[in-house]
């Protein structure tokens, strides 16, 4: 399996045999909708990693305190098959690895995987909106 | 009116899937939530149903075995992210006419549902 570090943020060839299309209107229609759907689960990601208010809480406390193992695993299996749809390799490895962890109850690895979630989203976020500017998408 | 049904509860993925079959021959529907599938009026239309494994409430196994139970001549298609376990958990009692990895390219679903539909030609 390769390291996240060596995978692209975005394989728009990917996207292309997926859709079977390469039209910018396609490719505009699938990083647009891929982006808003995307936006949204990592926000539900990025709130289980969030440390607890409470100084005794650790970052993962949230999902030990609410049992919400589970559904993070589900938020990550979503997101890995959007990810797959549009050649965001990086990120669907990531989810991957995250969606293992939460089922395994693995809370030092799903941590990490949360904190490396803080760079590789934004690395995510800025190929899009690059890409989506270059077929003359201008909502970025 | 729609003879394909297409179940997921993830709007990007079903508007992929609305994408992959735009100028085919197929006229499909899209529904977000499974539970809704009884009220549809165009239920009995419906040659083909594909619905999603992972959905909140039921399972896409669950909701196609009660498919096969209600309308039997429905042909039943798995979509999963996980196909070899979902496979594995399958219900004795359901059978499926075919199972396709999630994400599903727009080859494999034509392909699909060409093979289930008789051979109909995939594009106009």
């Amino acid at each position: 399996m390769a390291e996240p570090a060596t995978l692209p943020v975005l394989d728009l060839n990917v996207l292309i045999a997926m859709y079977g299309d390469d039209s910018a209107e396609t490719i505009t229609l699938a990083l647009s909708g891929f982006r808003r759907e995307a936006t949204h689960y990592v926000q539900q990601l990025q709130d289980v990693g969030q440390p607890s208010a409470r100084k005794d809480h650790a970052p993962t406390d949230n999902v030990q305190t609410d049992n919400a193992l589970a559904d993070t695993a589900r938020l990550c299996h979503s997101l890995k098959s959007m990810c797959g749809l549009v050649g965001a390799a990086k990120l669907m490895q990531l989810c991957i690895a995250l969606e293992q962890a939460a089922w395994q109850q693995d809370l030092p690895t799903l941590q990490s995987g949360l904190l490396k979630l803080a760079g590789v989203w934004p690395e995510t976020l800025a190929m899009l909106n690059l890409i989506l500017l270059q077929h003359g998408y201008t909502d970025v | 009116m729609c003879n394909i049904l297409f179940i997921d509860d993830d709007a990007f993925i079903l508007s992929a899937y609305q994408r992959m079959l735009r100028g085919s021959v197929y006229q499909a529907c899209y529904l977000q939530q499974p539970a809704q599938l009884w009220q549809q009026v165009y239920l009995t239309s419906l040659t083909i149903v594909l619905a999603d494994q992972q959905m909140p409430g039921i399972t896409g196994t669950e909701l196609l075995l009660q498919l096969q139970h209600n309308h039997p001549a429905i042909k039943r298609v798995l979509i999963s992210g996980d196909l070899t376990l979902a496979i594995e958990q399958l219900a004795p009692e359901l059978t499926l006419d075919a199972a396709l990895a999630k994400p599903c390219s727009k080859v494999a679903l034509l392909d699909c549902l060409q093979r289930l539909s008789g051979g109909l030609t995939a594009t106009t």
